[in-house]
């Protein structure tokens, strides 16, 4: 993974991008409370899926290391998750820490947009 | 110890990750895991923000009220706030939890909202997610009633 990643934040929350030669990844850092968080995570997931469909690459959204969030920040997740459906162009894989009860129960229930040619992974760890 | 926590907290966005940890902090005092707590921590939190958004706010003096209870078999969340009459939140809060109330397992519930609210536009800090996932994630049974002075009362029931 590349040692300098691009950083973003917002409140409680920082987003890192790490570019690797096969994958980008964005780590979620952190807490997730702030009343729109649409409005700082959904530009950020949506470029990267731009940048990594140009650079023929798959893109992580890694949660392990995010300590809370709260409902809204479910949104942009699924937006981003309705996008790759709908356009075919990108392969995108969720990483949740399982150990966790309440990243299991969040996340394990993205699985229903898991699609059979893997654009879509929900990956417990 | 304290069986209940009570919190006057001002209509203010960023106090939503202090009542959170107090919550927190006071399930974990009383013995219980932090999954336990996270769970409770989690309903409170999305109460106090449905309050801080649909709240009737115009007097400068009113405030939420937040208590967690603590009792042999169950934990009781609940937050209260001023409403306006007949408001449209209050209508919609209704729908919502007799919709939530229909499905047997709250996890269908859930997921039926996630297709939803991922096949919508994005509309500005609304996910309409928070109390199906209280049922479901807070594994805890929705109420609510509102009183003679137009306070709003939602409570979360946590069974153990």
């Amino acid at each position: 993974m590349s040692n300098n990643p691009e950083k973003f934040s917002s409140g409680l929350l920082a987003l890192e991008m790490f570019v690797d030669e096969p994958s980008m990844t964005i780590r979620f850092i952190g807490r997730s409370n702030e009343r729109n968080p649409s409005k700082f995570i959904y530009p950020i997931l949506s470029d990267a899926l731009e940048q990594s469909a140009t650079g023929n690459k798959d893109i992580i959204l890694d949660f392990m290391e995010l300590e809370y969030m709260n409902s809204s920040t479910i949104t942009p997740i699924l937006k981003i998750l309705d996008k790759v459906k709908r356009e075919g162009k990108y392969r995108i894989a969720i990483v949740y820490n399982q150990s966790l009860k309440w990243q299991e129960l969040s996340f394990s229930a993205l699985k229903i947009f898991e699609t059979k040619d893997k654009k879509i992974s929900i990956i417990g760890k | 110890m304290q069986k209940s926590l009570k919190l006057t907290v001002k209509p203010k966005w960023e106090d939503a990750d202090m009542v959170r940890e107090k919550s927190y902090d006071f399930i974990i005092a009383h013995g219980l895991s932090q999954d336990t707590a996270y769970a409770l921590s989690m309903t409170t939190c999305e109460l106090f923000e449905n309050a801080v958004k649909y709240g009737d706010f115009r007097n400068n003096d009113a405030n939420i009220y937040v208590s967690v209870e603590v009792s042999k078999n169950e934990i009781t969340v609940e937050v209260k706030n001023p409403v306006r009459e007949q408001s449209e939140h209050l209508l919609q809060l209704d729908k919502t939890i007799q919709w939530i109330r229909g499905y047997q397992n709250p996890f269908q519930a859930y997921v039926e909202k996630l297709k939803e609210v991922s096949e919508k536009k994005l509309k500005e800090g609304e996910s309409g997610l928070g109390l199906v996932r209280i049922a479901y994630e807070g594994q805890a049974i929705l109420d609510f009633y509102v009183d003679e002075h137009n306070v709003l009362a939602i409570s979360a029931v946590y069974q153990e």
